[in-house]
């Protein structure tokens, strides 16, 4: 976005507040946090995107994946359903991972975004928390 | 020059060159002439030294001119006098009336006659008027490639490089030819001493700007240096902006403006420049001041130029994210891929019209070219959950090929060519087929052990293909079949096709019938369809389906089955081998809903020569999917530029950057095309990949470094469009040119190169599937429609303007562009590879 923050235009910049709070994530599930209809002349930004593992809830295996290149579990901003094509996503693989907010999520293509978070085991459960930072501007 | 110029630097400069009683001297340069041998006219030689004035007007507006101009390129607010009235800057010369050109001036004596006034002194002040501006012009045609004012003497021929200057013997006073003063020697040269008074304040001013022009350094508030390294450009020109002056150095700086980097300083004391880049394992030995001096590396050289900087465009700004190295995991691109997948590198699956595929659990194997070090790697590949299954007619079993992957039944067939093949026997008394009898509406299958066949009786039969067979496996369900077909040859009305379902082990149930045959009333080489038939599919098992054309003349050319299901949703678990090493993919798919199926490899060894990559789908089998890019990307951990905390967002200002000035572009382009603005949608608002590649050739009208396009032809050079070497060596426009070296098409040099392959340099590279989520150059107004599964584009051409925004899979399959590598941030913020 270029240009002067007007009040006018201030006006019409939406921040969304991404939150799921400790939520239990059985192995292999997956589900929508968010939906996001998005029209034409509306821009999204993801400025950021955080996955939080609070406890491993089967303690004592070792993970088997099911979808290794998004590691134990992710969060992710999608516009198909499949979980390994998100367009900016945060995958656990130390206590937090987040994506990048110096190179936030652009979208400004029409269409619906879904942001999933999906337990990427095929035996573990988890307790896991999300949180994140979404600007439309409109 | 610059010696000629020192005496001058001590003349005490007045702030205004006065209009006095200068009047316009005509433009041929002439001043108004003297005839001796007429009486004596005060009028003619006072209208000279008018003349002669207003020279030194001119000469004054060429100083003000190149001062603006030294402004301009070093910013530098150089000396420059203030003028009472507008006048020309480019001074005319007419080497007869010029005196001696040496910068002295024969002033009038008691002893002298009036005339000596005109050809001596006038002359010489003409001579002197010419050699300042001259000196002047010199200087600046020898600093900027483009001088603000012209020379008079090219060739150094007629004006000297005089080096004294304080023989233009002068003095400021008020004083005019006038026939009521009394007629002397002060009648003369008053008025000429003032003159040279003129000069000498002209030549102060020349020579405060040629010392600005010959050292740059010790004024500049800006450079703007380039870095070279054997005849190609490492760092297009830079603007280094003064940071700081404390008398000892002057620090000039440029982005990223990171602490202590990329700075160029100038030592005045020493007279030196060093350049400090943002790396630091490599450090630049101080350098004697010029224009052009020796770079940090062998053969690098670090040329300050002359010029006004111009309006900077995508690539530069590619240049400029390079130089900074952000922290975090590197995702980069290995040249191994594949941009297709209908080709001789996949195995196994079934080969669907445009891409390989798995139409139930089964195995596929990519064979990509290419050797990888040892380390982590990505596979991703663009898949395509698909319900509706298209095998192209050369798909069969029956080795028939035809048009556009199609197949064609073969008719009259001579003998001699029977090969593998299920025959009809037509017309005529029938033939005889290794020992058999063939009455016509018979059947045979052909041998490639007896390819001949002799006629049965007095009237010939003809011979022609009777079926192809096709195997493949579709999910068990209800599914329905079409044919694209068409008639090739010859005259017919109707065709009677039959259509099979035969599982394994299973008797052949009719799909499409041929009691009612189908009616041709096309032109020959048009597709049509044949009416939906129905099937249940009983098993994910292979199944054979042959297609009879029982009935019919003409030439029958199978194009396609088209095979559809009514399932909108499948589940796929996918196991990926990479040269040993697996990993897995477990996801929901959505019917034509393209993705990216992505595998991730941790401490994988090297591999030489053929990279296999197999897929190994096992669940679950109801919709089937198109496999249509494979892409492998190494993982790694960025270097970061040392002391670059603060500048993490460095590479995405730059795609900004890039952004604004391709939509500055892309908006001169809909102006300079007006109401003739090429449209790239199709029936409407559809979009195809050919559009894509339309509407960036339209971006490039006013950017065209903004795509780069891989192995250009050798006809194939565009005027104003960059090329890079790829192999050892080109030639173009007469200049050999060696890999990485990049060169620019010009109009004179034409269209063709030799001896090796280019690439067009461009900013932005055709996206793959590893690209997910990178910044795309989009049309405004692009979209995935939900409800057609299709591309289509809101806007036409002069409302679609380039948009940067997140890479989405269906981006992908329509060829839209992605920044190019330089660009590039990490993905997850603070992470390193796990161990």
């Amino acid at each position: 976005m270029n240009g002067f923050v007007t009040t006018q235009r201030f006006a019409r910049v939406l921040d969304l507040p991404l939150s799921l709070a400790q939520t239990e994530l059985r192995a292999g599930k997956a589900f929508v946090v968010t939906r996001i209809p998005l029209a034409l002349h509306q821009r999204l930004e993801m400025r950021s995107l955080t996955i939080m593992v609070n406890a491993i809830l089967t303690p004592g295996v070792v993970p088997a994946f099911l979808n290794t290149a998004m590691s134990l579990c992710s969060a992710g901003l999608y516009r198909s359903t499949i979980l390994t094509s998100p367009l900016a996503y945060a995958a656990f693989t130390q206590m937090t991972a987040t994506t990048n907010p110096f190179s936030p999520c652009v979208i400004e293509t029409p269409g619906t975004y879904t942001l999933i978070v999906s337990n990427n085991t095929d035996n573990t459960d988890l307790s896991l928390t999300v949180t994140g930072s979404i600007k439309i501007y409109y | 020059m610059p010696n000629q110029l020192e005496s001058a630097l001590v003349i005490a400069l007045r702030d205004t060159i006065k209009w006095e009683s200068a009047v316009v001297a005509p433009e041929s340069g002439t001043l108004t002439p003297v005839a001796p041998a007429l009486p004596f006219d005060a009028v003619t030689y006072q209208e000279r030294d008018r003349q002669l004035a207003y020279r030194d007007l001119i000469v004054g507006a060429a100083v003000v001119e190149v001062s603006i101009q030294v402004g301009d390129v070093w910013n530098y607010a150089v000396l420059k006098p203030t003028l009472q009235g507008p006048a020309p800057f480019s001074l005319p010369f007419v080497g007869t009336e010029a005196g001696t050109v040496s910068s002295q001036i024969r002033h009038v004596l008691n002893t002298s006659i009036p005339w000596d006034a005109a050809r001596y002194a006038d002359a010489d002040l003409y001579g002197r008027d010419s050699l300042v501006y001259e000196v002047l012009a010199r200087a600046c045609a020898t600093t900027f490639v483009d001088p603000s004012i012209p020379q008079i003497d090219t060739t150094g021929t007629v004006i000297p490089s005089t080096s004294i200057w304080s023989l233009g013997q002068g003095a400021p006073m008020q004083a005019d030819i006038n026939a009521v003063l009394p007629l002397n020697r002060d009648l003369f040269k008053n008025p000429d001493r003032n003159l040279a008074e003129r000069d000498n304040q002209l030549a102060g001013y020349v020579a405060q700007l040629a010392q600005a022009l010959q050292n740059p350094f010790e004024h500049a508030l800006r450079l703007y240096v380039q870095i070279e390294a054997f005849g190609t450009v490492q760092r297009e020109p830079d603007v280094y902006a003064l940071t700081s002056d404390n008398g000892t150095n002057r620090v000039f700086q440029n982005d990223p403006a990171l602490p202590g980097a990329n700075q160029i300083i100038y030592n005045i004391p020493g007279h030196t420049l060093q350049w400090i880049q943002e790396r630091v394992d490599e450090v630049h030995v101080p350098q004697i001041y010029a224009m052009v001096i020796p770079g940090v590396e062998f053969g690098q050289a670090i040329e300050t130029l002359a010029e006004v900087p111009e309006r900077k465009d995508a690539q530069y700004w590619r240049g400029k994210a390079g130089q900074l190295q952000p922290s975090g995991l590197k995702v980069s691109d290995t040249d191994i891929y594949l941009t297709t997948t209908n080709n001789a590198a996949t195995q196994g699956g079934y080969m669907q019209y445009g891409s390989a595929s798995l139409t139930v659990p089964d195995l596929i194997t990519f064979n990509l070219s290419g050797s990888l070090p040892p380390g982590d790697y990505r596979v991703s590949v663009l898949g395509k959950p698909n319900s509706r299954v298209e095998i192209a007619g050369a798909q069969n079993l029956t080795d028939t090929s035809g048009t556009l992957g199609g197949a064609t039944f073969d008719i009259n067939v001579p003998s001699g060519s029977i090969s593998t093949k299920p025959y009809l026997v037509e017309h005529g008394d029938g033939i005889v087929y290794s020992g058999s009898l063939y009455l016509p509406g018979d059947v045979f299958v052909g041998t490639s052990a007896v390819p001949t066949y002799a006629q049965y009786g007095a009237v010939p039969s003809t011979i022609r293909q009777y079926a192809i067979n096709f195997v493949l496996a579709l999910p068990q369900g209800p599914w329905n079949v079409r044919l694209e077909y068409t008639n090739l040859t010859g005259v017919t009305n109707y065709f009677s096709v039959k259509g099979e379902y035969v599982a394994s082990g299973a008797i052949a149930v009719p799909v499409i019938q041929d009691i009612a045959p189908l009616p041709w009333n096309s032109t020959n080489g048009n597709i049509v369809l044949t009416p939906i038939a129905y099937m249940d599919v009983t098993d994910a098992g292979a199944f054979a389906f042959p297609i009879y054309w029982t009935g019919g003349d003409g030439q029958f050319h199978v194009r396609k089955l088209v095979f559809e299901s009514a399932v909108a949703e499948g589940r796929y678990a996918m196991t990926g081998t990479f040269a040993g090493s697996i990993a897995q993919v477990d996801v929901d798919g959505e019917n034509q809903v393209p993705g990216v199926l992505r595998w991730q490899y941790y401490s994988y060894g090297s591999v030489v020569g053929t990279v296999p990559f197999t897929i190994n789908y096992t669940a679950e089998a109801a919709l089937p999917i198109q496999f249509q890019q494979v892409q492998i990307q190494a993982l790694g951990d960025y270097n970061p530029t040392p002391l670059s905390q603060g500048f993490q967002a460095w590479r995405k200002e730059c795609v900004d950057r890039a952004e604004r000035v391709i939509v500055e572009g892309y908006q001169m382009a809909v102006a300079a095309y007006g109401t003739d603005i090429p449209s790239f949608r199709t029936d409407g608002s559809f979009w195809t990949p050919d559009a894509s590649e339309d509407w960036m050739s339209f971006v490039e009208v006013y950017n065209p470094r903004v795509r780069e396009v891989p192995a250009i032809a050798t006809d194939g050079i565009t005027p104003g469009f960059q090329y890079e070497v790829d192999t050892p060596s080109v030639v173009y426009n007469g200049t050999t040119f060696l890999a990485g070296q990049k060169f620019y098409g010009v109009e004179s040099a034409g269209t063709v190169y030799s001896g090796g392959t280019v690439h067009q340099v461009g900013a932005f590279r055709k996206s793959q599937p590893g690209h997910l989520g990178l910044p795309a150059l989009v049309p405004l107004g692009l979209y995935f429609d939900d409800a057609d599964k299709m591309v289509k584009a809101y806007y036409d051409t002069p409302l679609a303007t380039p948009t940067i925004m997140s890479c989405q899979p269906w981006m992908i399959e329509y060829g839209l562009y992605i920044v190019q590598e330089e660009f590039w941030m990490p993905e997850t913020f603070g992470l390193t590879l796990p161990s």
